[in-house]
C-alpha cells in the first residue's frame, strides 16, 4: 500500500487530483448516509470546538484583557522561552512526567483487573452492589478527598498512623515527607477513580459472548485461562484505545489536588507544570504564559499520541484514527 | 486505505475551511471589534482633552458634579457590576439600597455575580470587549488601572472628584488614597476606605485559662512566649490528664502564617511581603536581610522544640486551625480577635468549661515590638466605564456613599430598624440584629439589608465597636484595652500605587518564581530540611538571580510616587 | 478475535465441577471485590455520617464511620430556601436535555467512524481526536455564545457541551466490535442505513450508550462555571451547583469581619458534607437503571448470526 502511495505521487498533479476527485465523489455517493449522519457532529465541532481555538494565539501575544485577543501585541515565542528559562522548568517537567508515568503504571491496569474480577462474580446482586459502590468516590470533590487524606494521614490523630503505632512503628508525617508524596498522590488517585474508569471496560465485557467461555471450558481452560484467552482479547481494543489516550495526558497532571496536598517541604517532588503555571497565573494574572505552557503540553501530548497510535496500528491493528 | 489519505485530508480540510470561512464571515464582528477599540480610544482622548486642562471652556454639559444635588430632578439609571452579597442578593432590592435609590433618585440596575466568581467572569467580559459594559464596575483583580485607562475603557475621574466634597474629605483623612487610586496622573477609581483598620487588628491569641491553670503570666517578650509555650507542651495545660495532646502554637496551613512572628525582628514579611523601605526611603527585600536569617534560625528552633504544630504546613486552611482550637488542643495562634467569641462558643459546645481566649499585645523581640496592620483601603475600587452616559452622576453617587448619610446606611442599615443613634453619637443595633430570630449573626443581618455591599463606602470604626455587643462585658473591655495597648506598636503594611504598564512589563514573570522560592525556603528553613548556616548565602544569591533587583527598582519607583503625592 | 476453531469446537455441555485452582480464584475474587467495595464505600458513609451527626461531633473530629449524635440542622438550612427546588429543576433540565444532545451527537459520530468501509473514517477520527489537545479558550467561546444568541438562554449550557472527543473514540471502539457481517446481511435483506441503525445498531449499543449517559449526565450535573458566565442575568435559570456554591461561600466568614454566629460557624463545616449529599444522591440513583446493561451476556442472542 505504501508503494502505491508513492506511485501515485509521481503522476502529474492535475491528473492525480482529477482521479482523486472522481474517487472522492464516488465515495461520497456510496457513503452518503454515513456522511449525513456525521455531518451535524462535524459542524458542531467546527463551531463550538475548533472555532474558539483561535484564542490560543495569545500564547504568542502579550494578552491584555483590555485589548482583547486580536488587539493584543505579538511577542512571538517570548512566553515559551520564559517557561524554558524558568528556574523551575526542569523540576516541574521531571515531576510531571514521574507522576504521570507512575500513575499510568499503577493506575491503568487496576480498573481493568477490577472490571474482569467483578465480571466474574456469579451472584448478580453482589456484583451489582460491588460495581455500583466502586464508582462513588469519583463524585466526592477533590477538596473533600484531600481533607479526608489530611485527616487520615495526620501524624497525631490519623487512622493510618494509629495503625502504625499499634504495630509498634514510629508515626510517619506522610505529607511532610517528600519521599511519600508520589505514593500518597497516586494511591489516592487510584482509590478515587478505579471504579469509574472500570465502567467502560464493564460495557466492553458485555459484548463478550457466553459461548466463547463455554467453548473455552470445553477445551479445559481454567478460570484464569478463560480470562486471559477470552475476556482480555475481547476487550483488547478498548484497552488499547484507552491506553493511547492515557499516553496523551502524560504532560497534564491537574493542579487542584497537587496544590491541596503539597507544601514547601514537598515542593521538590510535588510541583508540576500545572501547579507552577497556576501559581504564576495567580500572582501575575498572566494568561499568555499559561496559554504558552498549555500549547507546549498539548504539542508534546499530541506527538506522543501520534507515536503511540502508529505503534499500535502496526502491532495490533487497533488505533485512534 | 492509505492510498488516498492525503488527498482526503486535503479534501476534508478544504471543506472544513469553507465552513469555517462561512462561520467567521457570518460572525464577522471580530474585525469590527478591533476597529471599535481605537475609535473608542480616540473619543475618550477627546473627552479627556475637552474635560481636561481647560475647564474654562466647558462643553454644553456641566463638567463636574458640582451642580448635582440629590435627589435628582430627573431620574437617571445606572448599572453597577459588583460581587454579590453572600447572605442576600443585591438583585432582590435590599432595604439599604432601596433607601439610597429613593434619596438620590438614581435607579440602579444590579449586574451581580457571586463573589468567588466575580473576578473570572468580569475579567472575561472586559476582555471579550464587544458588548456594553456596566456604567460602574468593581475593578476585578488582575486588570490594571493604567492599562484600562490608557485604552479608554474606564474614565478619568479627577475632574468630577474635584468638586466632590465627601471624597475630598476622605482624601484628607486617608492621605495615601489619592496616589493609590491613580495611574499616569489620572484618578481612576474610588475605593472603600476603612476607619477601623486599627481597631482590634490581627494578633496573637492565647488560652488565658491554660495560663491560669499553670500559673503563668501573659507573655510580653519572645522569651516569655517560649517559656509559656514550653509549659503548654509539657504540663498538660488543658488538664485532661494527657500531657502529650497539647499543641503549643498552631498556624493555618501556610508558611506565611509563621512570618507573623517576624514582626518582633523588625521585619515586614507578614503584610508587606518583605517589600519595605528602610529609614532612608530605600526599598528593601527583607526576606534576605540579616535579621531574616536570625528570625529563621529562631523559627527553626521553635519548630525543633515542638512548640510549633508539626502539621502547620498541612492543615490546608484557617478553618482547620479553628477546628483544632475548638477541640481544646491549641494553646496559642494568630487570628482577628473578632474570632474569639465564635471559638469560645465552639469550645464550650465541645464540653470545655471556662475556656477563655484573649488577644495579646505584640511581644517584644530582639529588634522590635510591632504588629503590621492591613492598609486602610481596599486594593481594588469602583471605576466608571466608557459606556457610562452620566459619569458625573456616577461620581456623585460615589460621593454620596462617602457622606455621613451614606456612611450610616452602609455601616448600620436603616435607622430605627437595625440601629438607633444614641445621644452621645454612638450607635447601637436593635434586637433584630443582635438577637436575630432566624439565628443570623449581626453581620449577616446587616448584609441581608445591603450594608457594606454594592459600592464603595467608608467603613466606620463606630461599627466595629457597636459589633462588640455580643461579647461579655469583660471581653469587650479586654479587646478595647488590648487594642489601646497595641496601638503604639501598629505599623501600616505597605501598599504601593499601581505599576505602570512599562514597569509591570519589565518584571513580568519574576514575582511568581520569587514567591515560589521564598515560601519553599521558608518552609525548609523552618522544618530544617535546609540548613540555615550552610545555605543562607546561596539562598541570598539565588534570590538575586531570580531578579530581585529589577523588582526592587520598580517598587522603588512606585514608592517614590506614593511619597511624592502625599 | 473469535477463532473459527473455537466456534466449531463449541458443543453444549453442562457446567463441569470447578477445579481447585478455579475455586481459589473465585474465593480470592470475592474477597478482593468485597475489600474494594469497602474501601470505596467508606468515603460515602463518612460523608453521610458527617452530614447528619451533631455539629459538635463534626467539629471535634469524632466521626470516623458512623454518625455521632444526630442533627438535620444543616439540611434544614439548605432546604429552607425556596431557591433550591427551582435550581434542582434547572439542573435536571440541563442534565436530561444536555445528556440527550451529547449522547446523540456522540453516537452519530461514533457510528460512521466504526464502519470499516467509511472512506473518511481515519481523517475524521483524527479531526475529533485533535480537539482533545487544543481546547477552545474562554474569551472566543464567550463571544461566540453572545453572537449566536445563546447568551442568557438555557441553550448556552447544553449546546456547547456537545460530544466529547474522548467519548466519541470510546464509543467508536466499542461499536467496531460489532461484526460487519451483521450489517452486510441486513443490507442484503434490503435494509437501509436508517433501518440498520435503528433495528440492529441501537439495541446492540445499549451498553456503550449507558456509559455515555452516565458520563455526560455526571458532567452536566456537576458543572456550574458555564452557568456563571453565560447566564449572569438569569437567576431563574441557575443550576443546583451554583446555588450550593453560594451556600458554601455564604458560610465562609470574611477575615476581619466579625464572624458569623456560633451556631452558624459550627454548621459551616457540616454544610460542605451536606452539599455533597444533596448533589450526589439523585445522580447515584440513576446508576442502577443503567447498570443492567452491563450485566454480562445480555447481547448473546443478538450477536449470534
Amino acid at each position: 500500500m505504501k508503494g502505491n502511495v508513492r506511485k501515485t505521487e509521481k503522476q502529474p498533479l492535475g491528473k492525480r487530483m482529477a482521479a482523486g476527485g472522481k474517487r472522492f465523489l464516488k465515495n461520497v455517493k456510496r457513503d452518503k448516509a454515513l456522511l449525513l449522519i456525521i455531518l451535524p457532529v462535524v459542524v458542531h465541532y467546527l463551531v463550538f470546538v475548533y472555532y474558539p481555538m483561535y484564542g490560543n494565539i495569545i500564547a504568542f501575544k502579550k494578552y491584555s484583557p483590555v485589548k482583547g485577543i486580536m488587539g493584543s501585541d505579538w511577542v512571538g515565542f517570548r512566553y515559551f522561552i520564559q517557561f524554558f528559562n524558568s528556574p523551575y522548568f526542569t523540576r516541574v517537567l521531571k515531576n510531571t512526567l514521574l507522576i504521570s508515568v507512575f500513575s499510568i503504571l499503577w493506575g491503568f491496569p487496576i480498573p481493568i483487573l477490577f472490571a474482569l474480577m467483578t465480571n466474574d462474580l456469579k451472584h448478580g446482586a453482589y456484583k451489582r452492589i460491588v460495581q455500583a459502590v466502586s464508582y462513588i468516590p469519583y463524585f466526592i470533590s477533590t477538596v473533600i478527598i484531600c481533607g479526608m487524606l489530611v485527616n487520615f494521614l495526620s501524624p497525631s490523630s490519623g487512622i493510618i498512623n494509629s495503625v502504625i503505632k499499634a504495630f509498634g512503628g514510629e508515626p510517619i508525617n506522610f505529607l511532610m515527607e517528600p519521599k511519600w508524596f508520589r505514593t500518597v498522590f497516586i494511591a489516592s488517585g487510584i482509590w478515587q477513580g478505579f471504579g469509574w474508569s472500570a465502567i467502560v471496560y464493564l460495557a466492553a465485557l458485555t459484548g463478550v459472548s457466553q459461548e466463547l467461555y463455554e467453548a473455552a471450558r470445553v477445551d479445559g481452560a481454567s478460570k484464569i485461562q478463560q480470562v486471559i484467552h477470552v475476556s482480555i482479547p475481547c476487550i483488547l481494543p478498548t484497552i488499547i484505545v484507552t491506553f493511547i489516550m492515557q499516553i496523551g495526558t502524560l504532560m497534564s497532571v491537574g493542579y487542584e489536588k497537587i496544590i491541596l496536598l503539597y507544601n514547601p517541604v514537598t515542593l521538590d517532588v510535588a510541583d508540576v507544570i500545572s501547579s507552577y503555571t497556576y501559581r504564576t497565573g495567580l500572582v501575575e494574572g498572566n494568561y499568555s504564559f499559561g496559554s504558552a505552557v498549555g500549547l507546549f503540553n498539548s504539542a508534546i501530548n499530541l506527538v506522543l499520541v501520534i507515536f503511540a497510535n502508529k505503534l499500535s496500528r502496526k502491532v495490533s491493528e487497533v488505533s485512534l484514527w | 486505505m492509505k492510498r488516498n489519505s492525503w488527498k482526503k485530508i486535503v479534501a476534508t480540510a478544504s471543506a472544513l475551511a469553507l465552513i469555517m470561512g462561512c462561520l467567521t464571515g457570518c460572525g464577522g464582528e471580530e474585525p469590527k471589534e478591533s476597529s471599535v477599540q481605537p475609535s473608542e480610544q480616540t473619543s475618550s482622548q477627546e473627552t479627556s482633552e475637552s474635560t481636561g486642562s481647560d475647564s474654562s471652556a466647558p462643553s454644553e454639559e456641566e463638567p463636574a458634579s458640582a451642580g448635582i444635588t440629590f435627589p435628582l430632578a430627573e431620574q437617571v439609571e445606572l448599572t453597577i457590576a459588583t460581587p454579590d452579597g453572600n447572605v442576600a442578593s443585591l438583585a432582590d432590592n435590599l432595604p439599604v439600597w432601596e433607601e439610597i435609590q429613593k434619596r438620590t433618585n438614581i435607579k440602579i440596575n444590579w449586574d451581580v455575580t457571586a463573589s468567588k466568581q466575580y473576578v473570572d467572569v468580569m475579567k472575561l467580559r472586559v476582555g471579550a470587549g464587544g458588548g456594553k459594559l456596566p456604567d460602574i464596575m468593581f475593578l476585578p483583580n488582575g486588570l490594571s488601572l493604567a492599562e484600562l485607562g490608557g485604552q479608554g475603557t474606564i474614565l478619568p475621574l479627577e475632574e468630577y472628584i474635584a468638586n466632590s466634597e465627601n471624597i475630598q474629605k476622605a482624601y484628607e483623612q486617608f492621605p495615601n488614597v489619592k496616589a493609590l487610586t491613580s495611574a499616569d496622573g489620572h484618578i481612576y477609581s474610588v475605593n472603600t476606605l476603612n476607619e477601623s483598620a486599627y481597631f482590634a487588628p490581627y494578633s496573637f491569641i492565647i488560652r488565658k485559662d491554660w495560663l491560669d491553670r499553670l500559673n503563668l503570666e501573659v507573655p510580653e517578650t519572645i522569651d516569655d512566649w517560649m517559656t509559656v509555650l514550653r509549659a503548654f507542651r509539657d504540663q498538660d495545660a488543658n488538664g485532661n490528664g494527657d500531657a502529650g495532646d497539647e499543641v503549643p502554637f498552631s498556624a493555618g496551613g501556610h508558611a506565611w502564617y509563621t512570618t507573623y512572628w517576624a514582626n518582633a525582628w523588625g521585619l515586614h514579611l507578614f503584610q508587606s511581603d518583605g517589600w519595605y523601605p528602610d529609614e532612608n526611603g530605600q526599598m528593601q527585600y527583607e526576606f534576605i536581610s540579616d535579621e531574616a536569617k536570625e528570625f529563621y534560625t529562631w523559627l527553626n528552633a521553635f519548630y525543633e522544640e515542638k512548640l510549633l504544630d508539626e502539621e502547620f504546613l498541612t492543615l490546608g486552611d484557617e478553618n482547620k486551625l479553628y477546628e483544632k482550637v475548638s477541640r481544646d488542643e491549641v494553646g496559642a495562634f494568630t487570628a482577628y480577635p473578632s474570632r474569639i467569641a465564635t471559638l469560645e462558643a465552639a469550645l464550650e459546645a465541645n464540653g470545655v468549661e471556662g475556656a477563655e481566649l484573649i488577644p495579646v499585645v505584640p511581644p517584644k523581640g530582639p529588634y522590635a515590638q510591632m504588629t503590621e496592620v492591613v492598609g486602610d483601603m481596599t486594593v481594588n475600587g469602583y471605576v466608571v466605564t466608557s459606556s457610562c452616559e452620566h459619569p458625573d452622576v456616577a461620581v456623585a453617587l460615589m460621593d454620596y456613599m462617602m457622606s455621613e448619610e451614606g456612611k450610616e446606611l452602609m455601616n448600620f442599615g436603616i435607622e430605627g430598624d437595625t440601629y438607633v443613634k444614641e445621644n452621645d453619637g454612638t450607635y447601637s443595633f436593635t434586637e433584630k440584629v443582635t438577637a436575630n430570630p432566624d439565628g443570623l449573626s449581626a453581620s449577616e443581618v446587616l448584609s441581608s439589608y445591603g450594608c457594606q455591599l454594592g459600592l464603595c463606602y467608608l467603613k466606620s470604626d463606630k461599627r466595629e465597636q457597636a459589633m462588640l455587643y455580643s461579647y461579655p462585658e469583660e471581653l469587650q473591655q479586654k479587646i478595647i484595652d488590648v487594642t489601646d495597648a497595641t496601638r503604639p506598636y501598629m505599623v501600616a503594611g505597605m501598599t504601593l500605587p499601581p505599576a505602570t504598564e512599562e514597569e509591570s512589563e519589565s518584571i513580568s514573570g519574576l514575582s511568581g518564581d520569587l514567591a515560589t522560592y521564598i515560601w519553599e525556603m521558608t518552609g525548609k528553613f523552618t522544618v530544617g530540611t535546609a540548613d540555615i548556616e550552610a545555605e543562607w548565602d546561596s539562598y541570598v544569591e539565588y534570590v538575586k538571580t531570580l531578579g530581585v533587583e529589577k523588582i526592587l527598582a520598580v517598587k522603588q519607583a512606585q514608592y517614590d510616587r506614593l511619597t511624592s503625592q502625599q | 478475535m473469535v477463532t473459527e476453531k473455537k466456534k466449531t469446537m463449541q458443543t453444549r455441555r453442562r457446567r463441569r465441577r470447578m477445579s481447585p485452582g478455579d475455586r481459589i480464584f473465585t474465593v480470592c475474587n470475592y474477597v478482593f471485590c468485597f475489600l474494594a467495595a469497602c474501601v470505596t464505600l467508606y468515603p460515602l458513609i463518612y460523608v453521610f455520617s458527617m452530614s447528619i451527626s451533631a455539629p459538635e461531633a463534626v467539629i471535634s473530629n469524632l466521626v470516623t464511620l458512623l454518625p455521632k449524635g444526630f442533627s438535620l440542622k444543616a439540611y434544614e438550612m439548605i432546604f429552607r430556601n425556596g431557591e433550591v427546588w427551582r435550581s434542582y429543576y434547572n439542573t435536571i433540565w440541563y442534565t436530561v436535555v444536555g445528556t440527550t444532545i451529547s449522547t446523540t451527537l456522540t453516537m452519530m459520530a461514533a457510528y460512521p467512524l466504526s464502519r470499516r468501509q467509511f472512506f473518511l473514517r481515519r481523517q475524521l477520527s483524527f479531526f475529533f481526536t485533535l480537539s482533545m489537545f487544543f481546547s477552545g479558550t474562554l474569551v472566543p467561546m464567550y463571544l461566540l455564545i453572545n453572537r449566536i444568541g445563546l447568551y442568557n438562554t438555557r441553550w448556552a449550557i447544553v449546546l456547547p457541551a456537545g460530544a466529547a472527543a474522548y467519548y466519541i473514540i470510546m464509543a467508536r471502539t466499542f461499536l467496531s466490535t460489532i461484526p460487519d457481517s451483521l450489517y452486510e446481511s441486513a443490507r442484503i435483506d434490503g435494509a437501509t442505513e436508517w433501518t440498520i441503525l435503528r433495528k440492529i445498531f441501537i439495541p446492540l449499543s445499549m451498553p456503550i450508550m449507558s456509559v455515555l449517559i452516565i458520563y455526560y449526565a455526571v458532567h452536566q450535573w456537576n458543572s456550574y462555571f458555564n452557568a456563571m458566565i453565560y447566564l449572569p442575568g438569569r437567576k431563574d435559570l441557575q443550576p443546583l451547583q451554583v446555588f450550593l456554591m453560594k451556600i458554601l461561600i455564604n458560610n465562609e466568614s470574611v477575615a476581619g469581619e466579625v464572624a458569623g454566629s456560633a451556631t452558624m460557624s459550627m454548621i459551616s463545616l457540616q454544610l460542605k458534607y451536606v452539599v455533597i449529599v444533596v448533589a450526589l444522591v439523585p445522580i447515584l440513583c440513576v446508576y442502577p437503571f443503567l447498570q443492567k446493561y452491563f450485566i454480562k451476556g445480555m447481547m448473546i442472542g443478538a450477536v449470534k448470526e
